[in-house]
């Protein structure tokens, strides 16, 4: 077979030159599903680049007429997305890593320490994933609001934890599963502690999975927004989803402001994915082989 | 099976455990209590009524069939389509080319935006009058051909679906690329020494090697697609004619705006119970044997 | 080692940041001020920071405190904290059956009493005052009012050679002369039901007459009787002439308004807030017209509501003067004068003026006090069968039921609901 690449697996099955012709209908493949992908963001910079009377123009495909960033000034000023966007990312910061932490803990026990009903704790915790989150506001409402935690961000973080732990034992187990077993057994007989075995070997060798798990994580805080809205009422200490649906109104919509807000708040996240992705690539295939 | 006594290594799984208990499993036990009972919310008249609203919403109440029935398809779509899509997806970009950081990051794109944000993008798309489909159809003079999906009562919920795909598929295709990560290179090389063809290495060797991604996968898109509530709601608000309710969004629309908390709860019950069904099975079918 | 330090770091960071913050929002609780949690809509955001800043500058001895939530958010919350005993002292609310909730399980405070003792009946217009008593309680206070009529486009009335219909005779030509121009002439739209919902409530109201209308609105008189289906008839007639817009189903509140603007659509159907809207969007107000929608003479009242301020049933009387001082110099005429096109007009005071550029507003007040009102049926029906009017009203419009069919299962649905009480 000439083929360099094995299309299937994606692995290079040996080092060849290989002419650019033959790889000319896989970029064409590729521009134009990213093109239909990216299609409908066209709609979200156009749209925030227009003034109100030009949207409500005939034309959905009309350049604005005159180029304004009226909405994005305002989106960021008088929408407060600034601020949003610094509470977002502090609580990013809190809850992202200290949710890892415990959860990889949690995950490395079940997947890897041999305990008594590793299963049954582990479909326990699976059985949270499934529980509608509307169903216990109440409860937490009046828990949080006894502990005098209503209002503050390490009740508000707290339940993020609640809420996470079951989506990232899930992913952490099952990537711990799949490290082969030897490994713990010959640190242990090296004298290896089981915290460190924790530290030292398991985590470095769940980086793909732990960089995985932190995107997710960071663009599941960065949106969420039932919980928020019932636990913090101080509008100073809210985050960039609140911003953003205060510009959609009772009976009509601010869509040049809702557009400028969009794009501004994906800027974080875009590049948390941005530096986070190189690792869950390049983590495990260097560790397994060498 | 291990006669050797390893409490320590409970330790590790106390931190996780107390978080989890008192954050969902005391609210969701009350919220199970509750659904015996038939309650506004507020005040003291609770009336113990027995499986009276599991009778109601699972015999009486049409919309809860309409939306169990929708909840349904969507898991099907989503397990055919959505992962399809994906594993093919992270398949292509699993490939050494040049500019393959770019593509990952175009595809993975939809995801960092919150569902109500691409509800509103794909409500606009859809627009039967200012939409992207009708004015591209303009351009030919073929508007007047254009119906929105969103307006019928047999595609709306698919109009919806389609949104979501766009959306969603950014996750399991991360997932599948992280889990491609995972499979030795040398399986691969093996392989092709013993002369294996493409979808023989892919039968044997990449669908195999991303058994724990795809327990990962079916799980976690088994159980958003039966939570799925924000997309729906913002795009259709369950309309049009109440076609396009989900069992979250019904339950929703019970609890808070109707205020039969009884109701709402018997159907978050409802929703966990066939959930469970479904995904513990599995797990744990799955969690038997690593294959190692 | 290394992670236990991060860790700790970790807590360190998370309680002090938490000090901060919480620090920065919480304000040093002192005898002397009374402190006052008021929820609003988030779509009124400017007016609420602005009016907070300076009644609390103003007031040195009151404390307001805003939180701001969208407006579904806002009534989802409202239910969460009703259900944990953690109501705010103010709150934004509807009239109707969205905001009779709080009374009929003690949440609001009665303002009965306090109304008579100060005389609000020559403060308030009458008609609001009866709209904010629900459960024979005043549930809250009146802060606008609304009532539903058609907006439409001048310019295209003109070049159609037709004028502002004065019978439902004149409207139906109006509305055949529009569309034999090419135009969509009736922007209504089904998105979330109440759009729609405004139209056929008229229908029922001109078939029926008022009498009739209210019974039907109480659940008293069977909607399985001849006003309802003509009502269903009438409206399903117009989808098949091509009346309403392409899809209009699945369109929604802002994209009425996109299409009037737009021109593609001739006549919209929405309440005074629109001229507001005008404005705020930059558009000519010149294009513009009002009409009430004419219907017959057994029954030809107009469709409306108020919003109110709810206030805590739990308020000290301290508390209760302190959240009087402050809605009486929100709605004061200096404080309208003030925040002029960020207020909701019409307010419901004696005191109030209509800034003169609303002249839609001033018209449909008029119009309101000629005709008089029927409660707007999304508040006027019970919240469960709102949502089933809203059903028929969308499986008529898209053909999965007859009228005959949607009159019968919203019966069957209201008598079902009443078991189920």
């Amino acid at each position: 077979m000439s083929m360099t690449i094995n299309s299937v697996t994606g692995i290079p099955l040996r080092p060849r030159k290989h002419s650019k012709l033959k790889k000319l209908p896989f970029y064409i493949c590729m521009v134009a599903l990213s093109s239909l992908i990216l299609f409908p963001i066209l709609f979200l910079v156009l749209t925030s680049l227009k003034s109100p009377t030009e949207f409500f123009g005939r034309s959905v495909f009309s350049l604005p007429r005159q180029f304004t960033l009226i909405n994005f000034s305002k989106a960021f000023i008088e929408g407060k997305l600034s601020r949003y966007i610094l509470n977002g990312l502090f609580l990013c910061a809190l809850k992202v890593p200290l949710g890892i932490l415990i959860e990889s803990s949690a995950a490395f026990s079940i997947a890897r320490l041999k305990i008594r009903f590793a299963n049954g704790i582990f479909i326990l915790f699976l059985i949270g994933m499934m529980i509608p989150m509307q169903i216990c506001l109440v409860p937490l409402n009046i828990g949080l609001r006894t502990l005098n935690l209503f209002n503050t961000y390490s009740g508000l973080i707290f339940v993020y934890l609640g809420f996470g732990i079951p989506f990232g034992i899930l992913i952490l187990r099952g990537f711990f599963r799949t490290i082969p077993q030897e490994l713990d057994e010959a640190a242990i007989i090296d004298g290896c502690s089981k915290m460190s075995l924790f530290t030292k070997i398991i985590l470095p060798l769940a980086k793909p999975a732990v960089a995985t798990l932190l995107i997710l994580d960071t663009l599941g805080t960065w949106n969420e927004y039932l919980l928020i809205s019932v636990f913090i009422t101080n509008d100073n200490m809210r985050t960039v989803p609140a911003g953003l649906l205060s510009f959609i109104g009772e009976n009509e919509t601010a869509y040049g402001l809702l557009s400028a807000g969009v794009l501004i708040s994906i800027i974080p996240v875009l590049i948390v994915f941005i530096i986070f992705q190189r690792h869950f690539v390049e983590g495990m295939s260097g560790a397994l082989k060498g | 099976m291990h006669s050797k006594k390893n409490l320590s290594g409970y330790i590790f799984i106390i931190p996780a455990a107390l978080i989890y208990f008192t954050v969902i499993v005391l609210p969701a036990v009350y919220s199970f209590y509750l659904s015996f009972f038939k309650w506004n919310g507020i005040g003291p008249n609770r009336k113990f009524v027995g499986l009276n609203n599991y009778y109601h919403i699972l015999f009486e109440d049409v919309i809860f069939e309409r939306a169990a029935l929708n909840n349904t398809i969507w898991i099907l779509l989503v397990l055919t389509i959505t992962v399809g899509f994906a594993l093919s997806m992270a398949l292509l970009l699993n490939r050494q080319f040049r500019g393959r950081t770019l593509f990952r990051g175009i595809l993975y794109f939809p995801y960092v935006l919150s569902g109500v944000m691409v509800a509103i993008i794909w409500t606009w798309v859809y627009h039967p009058q200012l939409g992207l489909i009708s004015g591209f159809l303009q351009l030919f003079n073929l508007q007047e051909y254009y119906s929105s999906p969103l307006a019928g009562v047999k595609t709306a919920f698919f109009a919806i679906y389609a949104a979501a795909l766009w959306q969603g598929f950014g996750a399991p295709m991360i997932l599948f690329l992280a889990g491609l990560k995972t499979i030795p290179v040398e399986l691969y090389e093996a392989a092709t020494i013993d002369g294996a063809n493409r979808s023989q290495t892919f039968i044997n060797i990449t669908i195999p090697m991303l058994r724990e991604t795809f327990v990962i996968v079916f799980a976690t898109q088994i159980i958003s697609a039966m939570k799925l509530y924000d997309i729906v709601y913002a795009m259709t608000e369950g309309g049009p004619a109440n076609r396009t309710h989900t069992m979250a969004t019904w339950m929703v629309r019970q609890t808070f705006i109707f205020a039969n908390v009884g109701k709402g709860t018997s159907i978050a019950v409802v929703m966990v119970l066939v959930l469970m069904v479904v995904i513990i099975p599995y797990v744990m079918f799955m969690a038997k044997d690593t294959g190692k | 080692m290394k992670e236990k330090v991060t860790l700790l770091l970790l807590v360190v960071s998370l309680l002090s940041g938490n000090l901060i913050w919480a620090s920065g929002g919480a304000e040093e609780a002192s005898d002397s001020v009374t402190e006052l949690t008021w929820w609003n809509l988030s779509s009124r955001k400017e007016l609420t920071e602005r009016v907070v800043a300076d009644f609390n500058a103003a007031h040195p001895d009151i404390q307001i405190n805003a939180v701001l939530n969208s407006t579904d958010d806002h009534k989802n919350q409202l239910m969460v904290a009703a259900s944990s005993g953690s109501l705010p002292d103010m709150w934004f609310n509807w009239g109707g059956t969205l905001g009779s909730f709080y009374p009929e399980n003690g949440l609001s405070y009665d303002l009965s009493d306090y109304a008579k003792e100060n005389n609000w009946s020559q403060k308030y217009d009458e008609s609001a005052l009866s709209l904010a008593t629900l459960e024979g309680q005043l549930a809250g206070v009146p802060t606008s009012i609304a009532m539903i009529g058609m907006f439409y486009r001048k310019d295209i009335f003109e070049e159609c050679g037709v004028t502002a219909p004065e019978t439902f005779e004149e409207f139906e030509t109006v509305l055949a002369t529009l569309k034999s121009k090419g135009y969509t002439p009736l922007i209504l739209c089904g998105k979330g039901g109440w759009h729609l919902m405004r139209f056929v409530e008229a229908l029922i109201e001109m078939y029926g007459g008022s009498a009739e209308h209210d019974r039907l609105a109480a659940l008293d008189s069977s909607w399985n009787s001849e006003p309802v289906i003509k009502a269903f008839a009438k409206f399903k007639e117009y989808v098949d002439l091509g009346y309403l817009p392409e899809g209009f189903v699945t369109l929604g509140g802002s994209d009425a308004k996109s299409l009037l603007y737009a021109g593609d659509g001739v006549i919209d159907i929405e309440g005074p807030w629109m001229e507001s809207n005008i404005y705020n969007d930059e558009q000519d107000p010149d294009l513009y017209g009002y009409f009430k929608l004419p219907l017959s003479p057994k029954g030809n009242r107009m469709s409306g509501f108020v919003e109110m301020l709810q206030l805590n049933a739990n308020l000290s009387d301290r508390e209760l003067e302190a959240a009087i001082t402050f809605i009486e110099w929100f709605y004061s005429p200096e404080s309208i004068n003030t925040y002029g096109a960020l207020i909701k007009q019409p307010v419901p005071r004696k005191d109030n003026s209509i800034p003169e550029r609303l002249v839609m507003t001033s018209m449909m007040i008029d119009d309101l006090n000629t005709y008089g009102s029927y409660t707007i049926s999304d508040q006027g029906l019970p919240q469960e069968i709102a949502g089933k009017l809203f059903e028929a009203q969308d499986s008529v419009g898209v053909g999965i039921m007859t009228p005959e069919e949607a009159a019968a299962f919203m019966q069957k649905e209201i008598e079902a609901y009443k078991a189920s009480k």
